[in-house]
């Protein structure tokens, strides 16, 4: 199954962020599986994330853990800028 | 050992949770890689391995502790970050806590990052379990510069909340006083989150059809039950269909789930952002917030992430492990070799001779039969070690995470997912854990694929093969050698993962790869030296049992004559063993190995691959030299005590030799009686070709079915079918590979 999130301004996947520069989640789109993997690891709208490797694999620090993706899921996250 | 281990898994049925119905059962629940392990061997009195990488517990693990008197079972779970699994070591976690209920769960949290590890938390609060919520790696927290209000976090949860450096043994007590408080203290309300007016419409509507639900009442709460079939959890989903009026609860759950993603986003989602919500707010009030991570730490780990450099230092890495295991620990194993040769083999033969059993085929039986097979085995003990040592320190390093992260590219580009690496590095100590580590894999179609893969991978009890035969054939080139089998089969697993993965076990659904990277740390001391010497010891113990028996076994077979001569007195070659290798050995004999020895020998490493070495040093022992009987040699004394001291000191020597590419400037032992038969054998059983056809013997030994105790683990994870399928296609592959090793080295005129 696929959940769509709700198109936000300003909003791109996290596959285009650079490193050091914290972003709000602010939707995953994909199959059940990545949502439910990433979802469990507090990948989940509202939450604060900070890349530290752009390139695959794609590291991301979340709350005090680092997680690594690949590109393809690292496409499926919605982020937006924090001011 | 006091624990019992219950494999729960598809072809058993579940074992009862304990014994003793009296004993409360407690279970040590957490996130992958939190440190569960660590406090459940604290507080049972185990001593089971731990590992800096998760998914290192794929079952569940009993023990027995007291607290004043009063005796509980503790259960190791394998970690899972929530209660909707995936996988099916997590499946295995989640069932226990869900379907057992046991009476307290210890739920280990990760101290320097309470937002993330606090989920399961919440959802064991949630489900209406009675829990002691500890905070592990609270030195870690402390360093980072959190400071966590404890009772803010135990009024939250309604549950004790302490403190512990599990890894230094420090909080336990506290858990142990908090686990019997909480046995006879009264049920907590369940947790209850508030997950905004849409879904809470939903859990309402659903809750109520679980109420009415004319099927089995359930002990867990109705609310969680909701909340939990609009999460979809598949497992839960399964089971209410099966019961009476489950069609009707399951449509209803079919329908909230639709009403729920009416906004857009999907019922799990929307569940897990409310949750983190909660968790978010509540961390916010009861922990001041980490120092941002080091820029230090964020270079190393980009680094070893790197597309490039990752895989050089992991080349790099694997260099090294093999480097200390066969060339480091070499004067050691020169030092036992003698000690069993002379000393002890002299001393048998001494006993024997006062009992008055000497020179009959009961000397035969000890020193061809015993001393030569388990003795051959032996010798290489630190070896194993050596390698033991190292890989203890790559698993506890946090290490394998990032390897893993690496590979994923390279994984996925030949139809593995990047997860299967780790189970495939295991390999490397042992194939058996190997096996049931692919149980962190998210689809059967990723277990089955890596499960077959992981034999080809070169595990430590082929070591000693490689080792007896480059020390004869390549002399100073063993490390490099044993490092191209290893790469070998890494080649050969590759291959048969690119045509099972373009055939039959074709990728249906993209698996997403997503890794929590444990933090970096200075392996532990103690707990290198624990998973060191407790795998040197099973091996040691394998060479006492197993061993022992074939080596008896192999002995009976050479002294049984087969037409004319008597029983320990026959010519090798008319024994029942050489006349069952000469069966085979025309098999071999395209692959440079027409000696019926090397049939023998490979015949029996069916068993195990220790069992090559013993059965080689049977072998051609009985031809002469299996004891050291030279005039003049050194004292017992001298060989014992003084040779100790002298390959220690090598040892220490040759150790940084192990991080620089080169030969080590060992002095040139004299060959052995041992080794010039070994040569003599391979040289006449190839026509002259004798280096060719002792790699061709390495690749047979590298690439054919690992031991009996691989296959029965693969058939215990998927069927009886497949295990045959799997020893049967390792056993065509490896005489391939040895064919085209000895027949295309022989055309481009090696050898």
């Amino acid at each position: 199954m696929t959940t769509k999130s709700q198109p936000v301004a300003g909003a791109g996947s996290l596959d285009r962020i650079g490193p050091a520069h914290p972003v709000r989640v602010v939707g995953i789109h994909g199959t059940g599986r990545i949502i439910r993997r990433l979802a469990v690891l507090g990948m989940v709208p509202g939450s604060i994330v900070t890349v530290v490797r752009a390139r695959q694999p794609v590291l991301v620090s979340i709350g005090g853990a680092l997680l690594a993706l690949d590109h393809h899921t690292a496409r499926s996250i919605l982020v937006e800028d924090i001011g | 050992m006091k624990g019992r281990r219950s494999t729960a898994s598809c072809h058993d049925a579940p074992t009862p949770p304990a014994a003793d119905p009296t004993h409360a059962v407690v279970a040590v629940a957490g996130c992958p890689n939190s440190g569960k392990t660590t406090l459940f061997n604290h507080l049972a009195g185990e001593r089971r391995l731990v590992g800096n990488w998760p998914g290192h517990t794929v079952e569940r693990f009993e023990g027995r502790f007291e607290v004043e008197g009063t005796a509980f079972t503790a259960v190791d779970l394998p970690g899972t970050y929530g209660l909707v699994a995936v996988s099916a070591d997590e499946e295995i976690a989640v069932r226990f806590l869900l379907d057992e209920r046991p009476a307290v769960v210890v739920t280990v949290v990760d101290a320097s990052n309470l937002e993330g590890s606090l989920h399961l938390a919440a959802q064991i609060g949630e489900a209406g379990l009675r829990q002691v919520i500890v905070l592990n790696m609270a030195d870690v927290a402390e360093r980072r510069g959190i400071r966590i209000l404890l009772s803010q976090l135990a009024g939250a949860f309604a549950a004790d909340v302490i403190p512990t450096m599990a890894r230094r043994g420090t909080g336990l007590h506290q858990v142990r006083r908090a686990i019997a408080a909480a046995v006879g203290g009264p049920a907590p309300p369940p947790l209850a989150i508030d997950y905004g007016p849409i879904l809470e419409q939903q859990i309402d509507t659903l809750e109520r059809a679980i109420a009415a639900h004319p099927g089995p009442a359930s002990l867990a709460p109705p609310r969680w039950m909701a909340l939990q079939l609009l999460a979809g959890d598949d497992g839960l989903a399964r089971r209410m269909a099966g019961t009476s009026g489950g069609s009707r609860l399951m449509s209803a759950v079919a329908a909230s789930r639709t009403a729920a993603a009416a906004d857009g986003t999907g019922p799990e989602l929307a569940i897990a952002e409310r949750r983190f919500a909660w968790i978010r707010s509540l961390v916010a009030v009861s922990a001041t917030s980490a120092e941002p991570r080091s820029r230090w730490r964020d270079r190393v780990d980009r680094v070893l992430t790197h597309r490039l450099g990752g895989l050089a230092v992991f080349l790099a890495v694997m260099w090294v492990v093999l480097r200390f295991a066969t060339d480091v620990t070499a004067p050691l194993v020169d030092w036992i070799d003698a000690v069993v040769r002379g000393p002890l083999s002299r001393w048998a033969i001494g006993l024997l001779g006062l009992a008055g059993l000497d020179g009959g085929w009961v000397e035969s039986l000890v020193v061809d039969g015993i001393l030569a097979g388990v003795g051959g085995v032996l010798v290489f003990v630190p070896v194993l070690g050596g390698l033991y040592i190292m890989l203890g320190m790559l698993e506890d390093s946090g290490y394998l995470a990032r390897a893993a992260a690496v590979m994923d590219r390279l994984m996925r580009a030949v139809g593995l997912p990047g997860r299967a690496f780790v189970p495939m590095v295991i390999g490397f100590g042992c194939n058996v854990p190997a096996v049931y580590a692919t149980r962190t894999l998210d689809t059967p179609r990723d277990r089955l694929l890596t499960g077959l893969t992981i034999p080809f991978m070169s595990c430590g009890a082929r070591l000693p093969v490689y080792v007896l035969l480059a020390g004869v054939f390549f002399a100073g080139q063993a490390a490099l050698v044993v490092f191209s089998l290893y790469g070998l089969g890494v080649g050969v697993a590759i291959l048969v993962a690119l045509v099972a993965g373009r055939t039959a076990l074709r990728e249906t659904e993209r698996v997403p790869f997503v890794m929590v990277l444990p933090d970096f740390r200075i392996p532990s001391s103690r707990v290198v030296w624990e998973s060191t010497s407790q795998r040197t010891w099973s091996f040691v113990r394998r060479a006492g049992t197993v061993i022992l028996g074939v080596s008896v076994g192999v002995w009976l077979l050479l002294a049984i004559p087969v037409g004319g001569g008597r029983f320990a007195d026959t010519d090798v070659p008319d024994s029942a063993f050489g006349k069952l290798s000469r069966v085979v050995s025309p098999a071999l004999r395209p692959l440079g190995l027409g000696e019926w020895e090397q049939a023998g020998a490979l015949l029996s490493g069916l068993l195990a691959k220790e069992v090559v070495v013993a059965t080689t040093a049977q072998l051609y022992g009985a031809e002469g030299g299996a004891v050291d009987t030279t005039k003049g040699a050194p004292s017992d004394f001298d060989t014992i005590g003084v040779g100790f001291i002298r390959a220690m000191a090598a040892t220490v020597r040759a150790a940084p030799s192990a991080f620089i590419i080169g030969v080590p400037d060992f002095d040139d032992d004299n060959p052995t009686a041992l080794d010039t038969a070994i040569r003599q054998s391979f040289e006449d059983g190839s026509g002259g070709h004798g280096a060719l056809a002792s790699l061709a013997f390495m690749v047979f030994v590298l690439l054919y079915t690992p031991c009996a105790a691989t296959a029965a683990a693969i058939r215990h994870e998927f069927g009886t079918r497949i295990m045959w399928l799997s020893v049967g296609g390792q056993l065509v592959i490896a005489w391939v590979g040895a064919l085209a090793t000895y027949q295309g080295g022989r055309l481009i005129g090696l050898g």
